[in-house]
C-alpha cells in the first residue's frame, strides 16, 4: 500500500519547508525539492505569492523564490499544528 | 461536599473547553489562510462544546442539568467520531452505530476507545481514559443502584473532567506539545 | 459531498443526545387531575391513587408518586430486573405478560388497562437513586403490577423514572 496523495495543505507545508531551507531558489528547483510536477506547483506557488507568504524576485530571466517573514510565521504555526495533529493520527489539516 | 466536587468538576470542564476551543480556533485560522478541510477544527469544536455542557450539567439542576449531562456524551461521541473520520477511516464508524441503541454513554466510550487506537503519545492514553470514564458512567448509573453507583459516578466524572482538561491544556499550550 | 454528509450526520448525532434527554425528562404528574379522571371511570375500582400512594412510600416521597396517565420511562435507562438490579438492554417501557406470552406495550395502553382493571396489585416496588446531580433524574422505580381484567390476570413490569426529591 503506497502513501496516500498529499493534501493541499501538506503540499503548502512542503513548499514552505523547502523555501525555509534554501533561500532564493528557482521554481523548478522548488518543484524538485517539494516533489511536485511544475504545472501543479505553479498555481499554488502564485497563490502563496499573492498572499504575501512567498516573495518572487526577478533576476534577469530567472525567478528566485524566498519566504517572507509572514511565510516564516505561517510555517512555524504549521509545524506546531502538525505536531498536535500527528498525535491525533491526522496529517496536516 | 458534593457541591465542592461539582464546582471543581465544572471548573476543570471549562478549562478543557477553553483548551479545545483554542485548538479549534488555531486550526480554523490555518484553514482560512491556506485552505484545506476544516474537519479537525469541527472535531475540536465539538469536544469543546461537550466540555461546556459537562460544566453546565455539573452546576445546574433539573431538566437543564439532565439535558446537558446526556449532551456531554453525544457531543464527545460526535467529536471523537469526526477525528476518526478525518483519517479516512470511516469504516471504523460502522461498529459504533451498533453502540447507539445502548445509549450515548456507551457510544461515547466506544467512539473514544476506537479513536484512541489511531492516536499516539499522551493523546492515545488520555482519550482511551476518557472512553473508560464513559463506561464508568454507564456502570455507575445503570448497573449499581444506591450510594455505590453515586460514588462511582462521581469518581468517573472527576476523572473524565481531569483527563479532558489535561488533554486540552497539553495540546493547546503555546509550544504545542 | 460525502464529507458534508458525514459532518451533517455527526452533528445530528451530537444534537440527538440533548434533544432526546430534554424530551424524556419526566414532568411532574398532576395527581388531582389524575384522581379526577379515575373517579370518572364508570363502574371500576379506583386503583391508581392507592398505587401512587404505595409508590410514594416505596420511594420515600409520599404524595409525589410518578405514575401519571402517561408514564415516561427513560428510554436509555429502562431495563429489566435481575436479582433486584436493573440490567440493560431493555425490552421496552412495559412488558405485558398473559399466560406464557409476553410483549411490549405502549405506556398509554397501560394507563387504559389500569383504568379498566377490576383490581390492581403492585409488588416488588423498588426505588433506586442514581444521578447525584442536583435536580437531574435521581430516582428510578421498578415495579411489577398484577391487573385483573375480567377473568384475565395480566402481569406488568416497569422500570421508569421518578421525580427528584425536593431539597
Amino acid at each position: 500500500m503506497g502513501r496516500q496523495r498529499r493534501s493541499r495543505s501538506e503540499i503548502i507545508f512542503d513548499i514552505l519547508e523547502a523555501l525555509s531551507v534554501e533561500e532564493g531558489i528557482p521554481p523548478t528547483r522548488l518543484a524538485t525539492i517539494a516533489n511536485l510536477p511544475y504545472d501543479r506547483l505553479q498555481p499554488i506557488l502564485w497563490e502563496l505569492v499573492e498572499k504575501g507568504l512567498v516573495e518572487a524576485s526577478k533576476n534577469g530571466r530567472s525567478t528566485r523564490l524566498s519566504l517572507t517573514p509572514k511565510g516564516f510565521r505561517l510555517l512555524k504555526e504549521l509545524r506546531r499544528i502538525k505536531k498536535i495533529l500527528l498525535d491525533f493520527g491526522l496529517d496536516i489539516l | 461536599m458534593s457541591s465542592t466536587v461539582e464546582i471543581v468538576v465544572s471548573a476543570l470542564d471549562l478549562l478543557g473547553a477553553a483548551g479545545f476551543a483554542y485548538i479549534a480556533l488555531r486550526l480554523a485560522s490555518l484553514t482560512l489562510r491556506i485552505g484545506g478541510e476544516p474537519k479537525a477544527s469541527w472535531a475540536f469544536s465539538l469536544l469543546a462544546a461537550a466540555q461546556i455542557l459537562a460544566s453546565l450539567a455539573a452546576i445546574s439542576g433539573g431538566r437543564l442539568s439532565y439535558t446537558a449531562y446526556v449532551a456531554t456524551a453525544s457531543f464527545s461521541a460526535a467529536g471523537f467520531a469526526m477525528l476518526t473520520a478525518c483519517r479516512e477511516r470511516q469504516y471504523a464508524l460502522i461498529p459504533l452505530a451498533l453502540a447507539l441503541p445502548l445509549g450515548f454513554d456507551l457510544l461515547a466510550a466506544a467512539t473514544a476507545i476506537v479513536a484512541s487506537m489511531g492516536f499516539r503519545g499522551p493523546a492515545r492514553t488520555l482519550v482511551a481514559g476518557i472512553g473508560v470514564t464513559f463506561l464508568v458512567r454507564t456502570v455507575g448509573l445503570v448497573l449499581l443502584p444506591g450510594p455505590t453507583g453515586e460514588v462511582l459516578l462521581a469518581i468517573g466524572e472527576s476523572l473524565r473532567s481531569m483527563g479532558a482538561a489535561m488533554l486540552a491544556v497539553l495540546y493547546a499550550a503555546p509550544q504545542g506539545r | 459531498m460525502r464529507r458534508t454528509i458525514m459532518l451533517a450526520v455527526l452533528l445530528a448525532l451530537a444534537l440527538a443526545g440533548p434533544m432526546a434527554a430534554y424530551a424524556v425528562y419526566p414532568s411532574e404528574p398532576n395527581l388531582p387531575r389524575l384522581s379526577r379522571e379515575i373517579s370518572q371511570t364508570a363502574g371500576g375500582p379506583r386503583p391508581l391513587p392507592s398505587l401512587v400512594e404505595s409508590m410514594g412510600h416505596a420511594a420515600s416521597y409520599r404524595g409525589r408518586g410518578f405514575i401519571a396517565g402517561e408514564p415516561r420511562p427513560l428510554w436509555f435507562q429502562r431495563g429489566v430486573l435481575v436479582a433486584g438490579k436493573p440490567v440493560i438492554p431493555a425490552p421496552g417501557p412495559w412488558v405485558i405478560r398473559t399466560g406464557n406470552s409476553s410483549r411490549v406495550i405502549p405506556s398509554r395502553d397501560v394507563a387504559i388497562l389500569l383504568h379498566r382493571s377490576r383490581s390492581v396489585e403492585a409488588w416488588g416496588v423498588k426505588a433506586y437513586i442514581y444521578l447525584p446531580r442536583r435536580g437531574a433524574v435521581s430516582v428510578l422505580i421498578a415495579m411489577k403490577l398484577r391487573l385483573t381484567l375480567g377473568s384475565t390476570v395480566v402481569e406488568l413490569r416497569w422500570l421508569g423514572a421518578a421525580l427528584p426529591p425536593r431539597r
